[in-house]
C-alpha cells in the first residue's frame, strides 16, 4: 500500500496512494461486517473477527474494494 | 442479423457489466457512503467534530485495549479491541498524532462479536483512541502508545 506521502527517491515526484478503502464480511451473502480505512492501517492489517455462531457448510466470503475501484473477494466454506 | 459470434460478444458482455456493476454497488453496502472528510488529513480534534458534533463521549472501562506500550516499529503496531457491552454497532480507531487521525471504522451487525484485531501505523508517541458506538450512545478508551519509530514514511 501506499499512503500518498512517499516520494520516489529518483525522481522526487510523490507516490500516488494506494490502498484498500472497504473490506466486507458476508456470512451465507449477509453482510455482517465491513471496514473502512485510509492510511493509517499497516501495509498488512492482519484483521481477525469472531462471529457468535457458524456452523458446518456456512460459507464466508471477503470482498474488498481499494481506492482506484479494483476488487476482489475469496470465498471459504466453513468446514471440520 | 449480427453475426453469430458478435451476438455472443455483445450478450456477454452486457452481462459482464452487470456483473460488475451488481458487485460494485453490493460492496458499497456497508459504512454506506465513505465519507471522504472523516479520513482525510487534519487534526485528530477536527476529525473528532466530524465524526460526532459535539455528543459526549465517556470513558467506559468495559471496552478492553490491548496495545504494545512501546512500539518498535510505528509501520506495525497490533491493536485488539474486544467489549462486553450490548448492540455495539461501530467501531472506530484514531491515532491522535496520524496525519490521517482516522485508521478504521468497524460496522458490526447482530452477528459480529466485538472481538476485533489489525495492525495499525503510527508516526509517532501518541494516544489510540477507540470510541465505539452503541445505538446513541458513545463509548471510549484509549491507551498512550511510544513508538521508536515511526511507521508513516514506510508505504
Amino acid at each position: 500500500m501506499e499512503n500518498g506521502r512517499n516520494r520516489d527517491p529518483i525522481s522526487g515526484e510523490l507516490i500516488p496512494a494506494h490502498f484498500i478503502e472497504e473490506l466486507t464480511i458476508k456470512l451465507n451473502d449477509t453482510t455482517v461486517i465491513t471496514v473502512d480505512m485510509a492510511g493509517s492501517m499497516a501495509k498488512n492489517p492482519f484483521f481477525t473477527f469472531r462471529l457468535k455462531s457458524v456452523a458446518n457448510g456456512d460459507k464466508i466470503t471477503a470482498s474488498w474494494i481499494d481506492n482506484r475501484q479494483q476488487i476482489d473477494s475469496v470465498d471459504y466454506i466453513v468446514a471440520g | 442479423m449480427l453475426p453469430l459470434r458478435r451476438r455472443i460478444f455483445f450478450k456477454q458482455s452486457t452481462k459482464w457489466v452487470i456483473t460488475a456493476l451488481a458487485t460494485f454497488f453490493s460492496i458499497r453496502s456497508g459504512y454506506a457512503d465513505r465519507i471522504t472528510e472523516h479520513f482525510a488529513s487534519a487534526q485528530a480534534s477536527d476529525i473528532m467534530t466530524r465524526l460526532f458534533a459535539d455528543r459526549s463521549i465517556s470513558y467506559n472501562d468495559r471496552i478492553n485495549l490491548s496495545l504494545p506500550k512501546i512500539a518498535e516499529n510505528g509501520a506495525v503496531v497490533p491493536i485488539t479491541i474486544s467489549s462486553e457491552l450490548d448492540a455495539i454497532d461501530r467501531v472506530y480507531i484514531l491515532i491522535e498524532r496520524n496525519p490521517t487521525p482516522l485508521a478504521a471504522v468497524f460496522e458490526l451487525s447482530s452477528e459480529a462479536m466485538v472481538y476485533l484485531t489489525a495492525r495499525i501505523k503510527m508516526a509517532e508517541s501518541c494516544n489510540v483512541v477507540v470510541i465505539v458506538r452503541q445505538g446513541e450512545r458513545l463509548f471510549k478508551a484509549q491507551q498512550w502508545v511510544n513508538v521508536v519509530m515511526g511507521g508513516c514514511g514506510t508505504g
